[in-house]
């Protein structure tokens, strides 16, 4: 029987319910305990005596007292979790409403407009996040309206029917109504984390500070210890924060334990349910996963709200009692085989599919790009074969575009009478120029097994998979790239390269978590004793994925990676800076 | 006195069941009017986008005047169409027109990257899967209301209030039907 979702009840306030009572219980055995440490306060005496506590328990009133005062507790930690919850998450996570002007943000905002058609006019916001990692989640606190935030790199990364799969993902999570619940679950410790991280930094400062006439060793670090050494209650004082926070930690490793994985695979239902498109939520997911997704600011504790999960957790790709207690997110795999056995499609096929049609546009895009002069501001009259008139003038980025474009199309440079197939365009080149150009056919992609291909790029001989679209560029031959300033790059490379501006200021370290992919790639020249090569960050100027193989320093950037770090190079060399490589 | 008692019961329980299901048929019935007004919503707001869609491409589409005047006709025609049949068989033709234009622009470079003009052609295909999405949600929850108002036992709250049962909305797209053209 098919389900309404006006009808699906919102939030299962069993899970809220317990998690509330575990706070109470919480706030119980803490007050109880100061309560029998007060009542016995001589007792207290025993740091120093090395006697063993004299307690004794509390009378059933005064039990029922601290009962009532816990109760009182909890409700008020309660209300400052809830305060303005989601406005906190979305600050963490620099989202922003989508800018109509963007093309990409205005898509983004139809779709989710879309979605709400799909169910009946359910509230949904749409936000963006500026980051170029792919991720997706849903952000509602139960009485204001929800939230669907997304990174650029899903809008940049994903085409139409992917991104819609991934918001009627998140909308499925709003309408089950437990993107509340997880938040507030999550959310509830942060509260003790943050005050107690205050008082860390406070003190750590206070330390490092003060100018004080004790300072009878001075020196750096060590001299600070020994310095401490005099005062063992600031010592004994740090340490229980320290241990506190170390207890606070485990207790909101332990609240995940009320946030089921299932969650997930009920969300995929109902987006597959809402798009009536499985598929694409599969491509989504399988694009996600395998490209990165941690958005590197991100707290620990909102890991639940994700679409996949921003951290790499080795537990979530476990299955059994303790991976299914204690992770939020199930295997990206098991995921991926129940939507597509929707589907009626195998994993195996999915893949080779995606990269098929990806390599396909691509590859037409890049039989044609071939086919063109290779002068940008050249401008050509085409004549379609069987036609009189020639159309034009056109430059070569406009050709590009042309769809209609084969081999036999008529060219001619304007102004000249010369004509010719599209086919002959080397020859004319070459007549003209007196270059030369062969394809080449003898390597291995490293990331999706097909043939490359040398290629001319801006004059620099690089290697090309024709399939997915990647480069392999030598290591030295990046700054000359880079340096050459022949292409010209739409409206999307810049975006892109905006984003990463904007996520990371160029200088900052940061690092590339181990991404768990199944793509083993070889450089296919040292492959058979080399190593794997490893996916990182390109430097600490450029945040731009890449694989780089250890043994000859030859760099591979999968589809618009290079053309994004060429339009980071000219954007800065434009401002007059230009990082060192 | 007894038997008195059990036969209050057992109306008592009946009466409880029948207001149950009468207000649930309520509420599905009022979820398919929202479902229907929701269509309504979509396919006016196509109407009113095309007049712009016209005049932006006027300018580059010269020679193409029998594809805009298709689309201008076909328009009017879906505003003036009242029954449900008339209205399902015009929205068909426009979507077909339209289909036709946005073909034809591919031919057109300089039409195809004016900024308004591709703006334009993604709020139109926003509001083609919108028409989709609120057809979808019209159909199923049609589906339920159906399926609620003939099953049993329920069918007898169903008949004693007059709830009947209502139309699927068909846009029957004959592109759809073709199988997939395979380019190269």
């Amino acid at each position: 029987m098919p389900f309404s979702f006006t009808e699906i009840e919102k939030s299962k306030s069993r899970v809220i319910a317990a998690a509330f009572a575990f706070l109470v219980v919480l706030y119980f055995a803490a007050v109880y305990i100061i309560a029998v440490l007060i009542r016995n306060y001589q007792s207290l005496a025993f740091f120093y005596a090395d006697e063993t506590i004299a307690s004794s328990p509390l009378s059933p009133g005064e039990s029922f007292f601290v009962l009532a005062i816990a109760v009182l507790l909890a409700a008020g930690h309660w209300l400052v979790t809830i305060h303005s919850l989601k406005d906190r998450v979305l600050g963490i996570l620099k989202a922003q409403p989508p800018v109509p002007e963007n093309t990409e943000e205005r898509m983004f905002q139809n779709i989710v407009e879309e979605l709400r058609v799909a169910t009946g006019g359910a509230p949904m916001e749409a936000m963006v996040i500026p980051s170029l990692a792919l991720n997706a989640c849903a952000v509602s606190d139960g009485h204001s309206t929800p939230v669907i935030a997304v990174t650029k790199g899903i809008l940049y990364k994903l085409n139409r029917s992917q991104i819609e799969a991934v918001v009627a993902h998140e909308a499925g999570h709003i309408l089950r109504g437990d993107g509340a619940e997880a938040m507030i679950i999550s959310s509830m410790f942060e509260i003790f984390g943050a005050t107690l991280r205050a008082i860390r930094t406070g003190v750590e400062s206070a330390m490092e500070s003060s100018n004080d006439p004790w300072e009878m060793f001075p020196g750096r670090g060590s001299g600070r210890m020994l310095r401490l050494g005099r005062f063992p209650h600031v010592i004994i004082f740090i340490l229980l924060i320290v241990l506190v926070i170390w207890i606070v930690h485990a207790l909101s490793l332990l609240m995940r334990m009320f946030i089921s994985r299932e969650r997930e695979y009920r969300a995929d239902a109902v987006a597959a349910r809402l798009t009536r498109n499985p598929l694409a939520l599969a491509e989504a997911l399988y694009i996600i996963a395998h490209k990165r997704h941690t958005l590197l600011d991100a707290a620990d504790s909102l890991e639940t709200i994700f679409i996949v999960n921003p951290q790499f957790s080795a537990l979530d790709q476990g299955e059994g009692v303790f991976p299914d207690l204690f992770s939020t997110h199930p295997p990206v795999e098991s995921r991926l085989d129940i939507l597509l056995n929707m589907a009626h499609g195998m994993a195996g096929d999915l893949k080779t599919a995606l990269q098929t049609l990806e390599g396909r546009e691509e590859q037409e895009r890049r039989e044609r790009e071939v086919l063109l002069p290779r002068d940008p501001q050249g401008l050509w009259l085409l004549q379609r074969p069987g036609e009189q008139g020639w159309s034009g003038p056109f430059k070569r980025e406009e050709m590009a575009r042309m769809e209609w474009l084969t081999p036999e199309t008529l060219i001619r440079p304007q102004g000249l009478a010369e004509a010719f197939p599209l086919t002959q365009m080397a020859f004319y080149e070459n007549k003209t120029t007196g270059q030369k150009t062969q394809p080449d056919v003898s390597k291995t992609c490293p990331a999706c097994g097909e043939g490359l291909e040398f290629v001319m790029y801006e004059r620099v001989r690089i290697l090309t998979c024709r399939k997915c679209g990647g480069v392999l560029v030598g290591e030295d031959d990046i700054p000359v790239i880079l340096h050459r300033k022949e292409h010209t790059f739409d409206e999307r490379i810049q975006g892109m390269a905006r984003t990463i501006r904007q996520e990371h200021p160029p200088g900052q370290t940061v690092s590339l978590p181990v991404l768990p992919s199944d793509r083993k790639s070889y450089c296919e020249r040292c492959q058979p004793r080399g190593r794997n090569m490893r996916k990182c960050l390109f430097n600490r100027y450029y945040h731009v994925e890449i694989d780089k193989c250890m043994d000859c320093g030859r760099v591979w950037f999968d589809k618009d990676e290079l053309d994004v770090m060429q339009c980071l190079y000219e954007t800065w060399e434009t401002e007059g800076k230009r990082p060192m490589m | 006195m007894m038997a008195l008692w059990i036969v209050l019961g057992v109306l008592l329980v009946i009466a409880v069941w029948g207001i149950a299901v009468y207000n649930g048929l309520v509420q599905q019935r009022e979820n398919v009017k929202n479902g229907w007004s929701q269509i309504d919503v979509q396919l006016k707001r196509r109407h009113d986008l095309i007049p712009n869609l016209v005049e932006t491409a006027k300018g580059y589409l010269k020679h193409e005047n029998k594809t805009l005047e298709d689309v201008i006709r076909a328009r009017q025609m879906a505003v003036d169409a009242r029954s449900l049949p008339d209205k399902q068989a015009a929205e068909n033709m426009l979507t077909g027109t339209l289909r036709s234009l946005f073909a034809v622009t591919e031919n057109y470079p300089e039409l195809k990257a004016n900024r308004q003009m591709m703006q334009l052609h993604e709020e139109i295909t926003s509001t083609e899967n919108k028409i989709a999405f609120a057809r979808q949600y019209y159909n199923d929850e049609v589906n339920r209301y159906n399926a609620s108002v003939q099953s049993f036992p329920d069918n007898a709250v169903a008949g004693a209030f007059k709830f009947e049962k209502m139309e699927f909305f068909q846009i029957e797209d004959p592109a759809e039907k073709k199988s997939p053209e395979v380019k190269f």
